[in-house]
């Protein structure tokens, strides 16, 4: 009977737990009544749902049931899949005042078809990556040296030649979605935002479901494709199982608009998911008026292969950022900044904020890995950033300004555009401020000024 | 000096202050008492346990004191008790928590975790029914509650 006064005795009962793992504590909740009425507690402490074996156990009937039985003794959520958050956030949202930690990826995700067939990459593999790292990154963080970057340099041999990149397009949408569902007193968010990445789009496997538009120019190459899309916008099985690209109100050389689609917001949607009811908010991007031609590059299309269509939306993007869209689009992202800003304003007891995407080197590097493998030749891609969280005052950073308890700030990925007044602005308001994670990014020319201003002016705030 | 410990029983054991001191409790007496020649009663300790105690901390009365650490890292590992431990550690169950308690109560914080990690050790990578034996306890679920269970927290069993 001794083992349950030491357990009984809580310091103890802690003691022996930090020895165990998560399933030694699922183990003990089965051994009897008395254990299970410790043990359940700690099973429960941390839910962090990583994998699609953990996906299918939370959301069967039981699982769930489980969760809403021990929601009481969850102090904190790790969620991967937008399945599991949904499922998980109706019962949640009475709790979620209760919560001291949040993660969740709002990454732009769907899962890439390769060689062989049956075998699958999710781009959402890194994104995990990425959570652990952050997790092991905070814990690691007090001994971490000032300014050290400990994101793994790239060997040369795989620093990826200028014109092969990604196309990775940060999404705040998916941001202003996930705050609104978030608690104010919130200790930690983690979002892990932002990637997308059309790659494997040309095996043989996508190809089957994209009707062939060989012969037709680049835009008619364009409009053929989209007349044949699906009206629902959404291409089951086809691989883009998130719709990444939602088309409307296309014809033939009049192509008017171009509907990024609001799933952009992010998370894996599996095949059982209607992505239609996903589909609120759509923000609209809107291409340039009647008669302005596409600017597709003649060398992406000449194979006119139906892909093309993705990477003419991918390169429309891009067009978007170098400012040849309407002004419309323009304001309309300062207008989701601004919301974005706000919703995080709410989160007054937030210690640490991470957005952007810390680890698209990595993504880009991987995939481009995987790319050429498959498709040495057909290749275009682009890093770019359709839309973005500044960070800036001009962008309305001063709404943030109660967000008195930040503690760390991770923009890693984002480009943001952070310079002296933006960093005067943030060491006033934010007093507990120590740590700002991307903050330099190589196309800043202000960067040296900066280093200087912070050295002399917050010579504690760390930042890489 | 020596000091003079009273387990529950009322047996009396003369140690070396140094020895007692391994005792942050007692320390703490000590120094609240100033010089005393006074047994100190341990109405929480019987003697068998006491005997154990005092022999582990003769045996680390020249350890550096802990310092207690204040980043404490959530996952620890168990698999690094010294040797003597492990051996001073082989006793039965009833003993096991019993040092454990002793330790707690005495403020002994290498016994207490040299104890806690043992327990650890028992319970680790096992599967319930494994555990039951190791610590000889009578499941009280029926299956059908067991498998509910099983069930409910299957996302956290190992993958």
């Amino acid at each position: 009977m001794n083992q349950i006064h030491v357990l009984d005795v809580p310091e103890l009962l802690a003691l022996i737990c930090s020895y165990l793992k998560l399933h030694d504590y699922a183990a003990c909740a089965r051994v009897c009544r008395h254990w299970n009425s410790v043990f359940t507690a700690l099973v429960w402490r941390d839910v962090s749902i990583t994998n699609t074996l953990q996906d299918a156990a939370i959301l069967s009937a039981e699982g769930q049931q489980g969760f809403t039985r021990n929601l009481p003794y969850v102090q904190s959520i790790q969620i991967r899949f937008v399945q599991t958050l949904d499922a998980l956030l109706p019962f949640l949202r009475p709790k979620i005042n209760n919560l001291t930690r949040f993660v969740i990826p709002a990454s732009f995700e769907y899962r890439v078809p390769l060689y062989p067939k049956d075998y699958e990459v999710s781009v959402h593999d890194y994104h995990l990556q990425t959570i652990v790292r952050r997790i092991s990154e905070r814990e690691d963080f007090g001994v971490e040296p000032i300014g050290t970057d400990y994101h793994q340099p790239l060997p040369p041999e795989q620093v990826p030649i200028p014109e092969e990149k990604l196309p990775l397009a940060p999404d705040f949408e998916a941001l202003k979605y996930l705050v609104d569902n978030l608690a104010p007193n919130l200790s930690y968010l983690g979002l892990s935002i932002y990637c997308s990445a059309t790659v494997g789009l040309n095996s043989p496997w996508m190809a089957d479901d994209i009707p062939d538009a060989s012969s037709a120019s680049s835009t008619e190459t364009m409009a053929s494709i989209v007349d044949s899309f699906p009206a629902s916008d959404v291409i089951e099985g086809s691989g883009l199982s998130s719709s990444s690209v939602g088309i409307s109100d296309v014809k033939p050389n009049k192509l008017k608009e171009i509907l990024i689609d609001g799933d952009m917001r992010g998370f894996e949607c599996g095949p059982g998911t209607s992505a239609s009811q996903q589909h609120e908010e759509t923000p609209q991007l809107a291409l340039p008026p009647q008669g302005q031609s596409l600017d597709i590059q003649q060398n992406q299309v000449q194979e006119a292969n139906p892909h093309h269509f993705f990477q003419a939306v991918v390169h429309q993007m891009q067009n978007f950022q170098n400012g040849q869209l309407a002004q419309p689009l323009r304001s309309n992202a300062a207008t989701l900044q601004r919301q974005v800003y706000q919703r995080l304003a709410t989160l007054t007891e937030l210690e640490e904020l991470w957005v952007g995407e810390p680890d698209f080197e990595q993504i880009s590097v991987n995939h481009l890995l995987m790319i050429k493998r498959l498709q040495p030749t057909n290749v275009s891609i682009t890093l770019e950033n359709a839309s973005n969280l500044e960070f800036s005052l001009n962008s309305g950073l001063e709404i943030m300004a109660g967000m008195k308890k930040l503690r760390v700030l991770g923009v890693r990925g984002l480009r943001h555009c952070i310079g002296i007044p933006e960093l005067r602005w943030m060491v006033h308001e934010w007093p507990k401020l120590e740590r700002i994670d991307g903050l330099l990014l190589s196309y800043n020319e202000e960067t040296p000024e900066m280093e200087q201003w912070l050295k002399s002016n917050a010579p504690f705030l760390q930042y890489t | 000096m020596p000091v003079t410990l009273v387990s529950l029983d009322n047996e009396n054991y003369v140690v070396d202050k140094e020895v007692a001191e391994r005792s942050i409790l007692i320390k703490n007496m000590l120094e609240d008492v100033g010089e005393t020649d006074s047994p100190i009663p341990l109405p929480n300790v019987t003697s068998t346990v006491l005997k154990k105690v005092i022999e582990y901390c003769e045996h680390h009365r020249n350890d550096p004191i802990q310092v207690p650490d204040e980043t404490d890292d959530p996952r620890k590992r168990s698999n690094d008790i010294e040797e003597w431990d492990m051996k001073f550690m082989q006793v039965d169950q009833e003993m096991l928590f019993e040092i454990i308690l002793a330790a707690n109560y005495l403020d002994i914080k290498p016994l207490l975790d040299v104890g806690c990690k043992t327990v650890a050790n028992i319970i680790k990578g096992k599967t319930p029914e494994e555990i039951r034996k190791a610590f000889n306890i009578v499941n009280d679920f029926t299956p059908e509650e067991e498998a509910q269970i099983r069930k409910e927290n299957e996302w956290a069993e190992d993958r």
